[in-house]
């Protein structure tokens, strides 16, 4: 009688090393030594993506692009500052544009409150097209497969934290979950993220 | 969340925190920064945070825009160096011009100036200062990159013990819960006739007469080419439950969701490597009486 085997681990499989950390680093140094040129090569790896976070974020295509015209003049200003001890330069990017789209939504919704209407028109996954940068396209396809399985309770609760600025109240006021739960499942979200990703972190570091 | 926690919830705490995604009631729960490997796990969850929006659909980042970026930030570059450029006060009187010089009458003596050579040795010394710094800090980088990547193996190295770990308890909880669930017979093995050995097992079946679990002990690891093998002695006759193996100890359990129709006793035997179609070697253990538990 054969024992069941132990599943296999997601995350040992064969996979292309593409680091980009070094280049990515190297970019943020000539940056902070004034090299335009630089930030450009930067912008080529990182804005469309960050216009995606931006648009997911925001909604109307006008603001998303003027979040990231904001970021990159932030990281022009802020380069010499990029610790690379403290995250990647990919993270660096991403919660800089992050912070400052969830500003401006929080100052939008104090007088108004058209997120709704207008998060409906994010193409959530709408464009067939992306980057032709396989490595983008690898990592994408990973994030959506480990998103895709985590439990859609714990999904929503981490992907409106994360896209929509809700604190832990305001998800439980409008889930109507109890405020604990939230946050366990919030909790648990990022627990399980940070386990299935650590192919893609790893490349990252 | 609950108020127990361990040293990776309170890290993914700390990280949650410092992402504004937890309020700092909950984030107070966190490590503190300080400890390396902590700092480490609260890494990965912020790398992870990061990778989330790669999941989006990215259209290619428009020319225009990048355009605009780069002109604004020439722009402000400009301004910068004109307002190095200090203008005179509207009221001062504007510089005198220096008279000109006179015509030299006697010859002037040419002499070979030696600011190029020591701007050129001063140039060459920075230089080579700033390549040494470059090559300190590279070097350190690497010894960091290579820190980290020890810690993200030994982390992967926990997790999966723990995930093994993890599975086993599950294993257990689900055997105790047959154990203990109502109707559950018992069957205990014992060494067939003849035989005399320590070797002990007990069978548990559910109240469906599918589910089982047998836990065995003492029996001495199979001979080289040999393997044990159970057998149910059902209506169909004999048939195999399946090869295994022995853990130090004698001890083997086992457990499966399915049992063979109208299975009135179970028997352990040595069989040659592989199993075999029918029972053909020394009979180990056997039971057939089945005792209601609960």
């Amino acid at each position: 009688m054969q024992l069941p085997p132990n599943p296999a681990d997601p995350g040992s499989g064969s996979r292309p090393a593409a680091p980009r950390q070094s280049e990515d680093v190297g970019l943020v140094r000539r940056i902070a030594a004034r090299d335009q040129g630089a930030l450009g090569e930067l912008y080529d790896r990182y804005g469309g993506m960050l216009l995606a976070l931006a648009h997911r974020v925001l909604g109307a295509p006008s603001e998303a692009e003027e979040v990231v015209q904001e970021t990159f003049l932030q990281v022009w200003d802020k380069a010499r500052t990029y610790d690379p001890a403290r995250s990647s330069v990919s993270t660096w990017l991403v919660l800089l544009g992050r912070s400052r789209a969830i500003d401006r939504l929080r100052s939008r919704r104090a007088g108004e409150r058209a997120g709704e209407a207008l998060r409906t028109q994010s193409p959530k996954h709408a464009s067939p097209s992306g980057p032709a940068d396989v490595l983008f396209r690898e990592r994408r396809e990973r994030v959506r497969e480990e998103l895709a399985a985590l439990p859609l309770v714990q999904r929503d609760v981490l992907e409106m934290a994360f896209y929509e600025g809700l604190t832990q109240t305001e998800i439980a006021e409008r889930t109507g979950l109890p405020l604990g739960t939230v946050k366990t499942r919030t909790l648990l979200a990022m627990k399980k993220l940070r386990t299935a990703l650590r192919a893609e972190i790893r490349d990252l570091l | 969340v609950t108020d127990t926690f361990d040293a990776d919830d309170r890290d993914a705490l700390r990280a949650l925190g410092e992402l504004g995604l937890l309020g700092p009631e909950d984030t107070d729960r966190g490590t503190r920064p300080g400890d390396e490997a902590s700092e480490a796990r609260v890494r990965l969850h912020t790398e992870a945070a990061g990778l989330l929006p790669y999941g989006l659909d990215a259209a290619p980042a428009p020319a225009a825009l990048r355009s605009r970026i780069l002109a604004a930030v020439a722009g402000e570059e400009t301004m910068a160096v004109r307002g190095q450029a200090r203008r005179p006060p509207s009221g001062a009187r504007p510089p005198v011009s220096p008279p000109a010089p006179r015509a030299q009458v006697a010859p002037i003596l040419v002499r070979r100036s030696r600011w190029p050579t020591t701007l050129a040795a001063a140039l060459a010394f920075v230089c080579l200062g700033l390549a040494g710094w470059l090559f300190v800090q590279l070097d350190e980088q690497r010894s960091q990159t290579a820190r980290l990547r020890a810690q993200v193996r030994l982390l992967d190295q926990r997790e999966a013990e723990l995930e093994a770990m993890d599975e086993q308890l599950s294993a257990m909880r689900q055997n105790v819960g047959l154990m203990t669930s109502p109707g559950v017979l018992a069957c205990a093995l014992r060494p067939a006739e003849g035989e005399f050995h320590p070797a002990r097992g007990m069978l548990f079946v559910a109240a469906d007469h599918q589910h089982w679990y047998l836990s065995l002990k003492g029996l001495p690891p199979a001979s080289a080419g040999q393997t044990y093998q159970l057998w149910w002695d059902a209506d169909a006759g004999m048939v195999s439950g399946g090869t295994f193996v022995v853990a130090p100890g004698g001890v083997a359990q086992l457990a499966t969701a399915t049992m063979p129709r109208g299975t009135r006793a179970v028997v352990v035997t040595v069989e040659p490597a592989g199993g075999s179609p029918q029972p053909s070697g020394r009979q180990m253990l056997a039971g057939s009486e089945m005792q209601r538990l609960l």
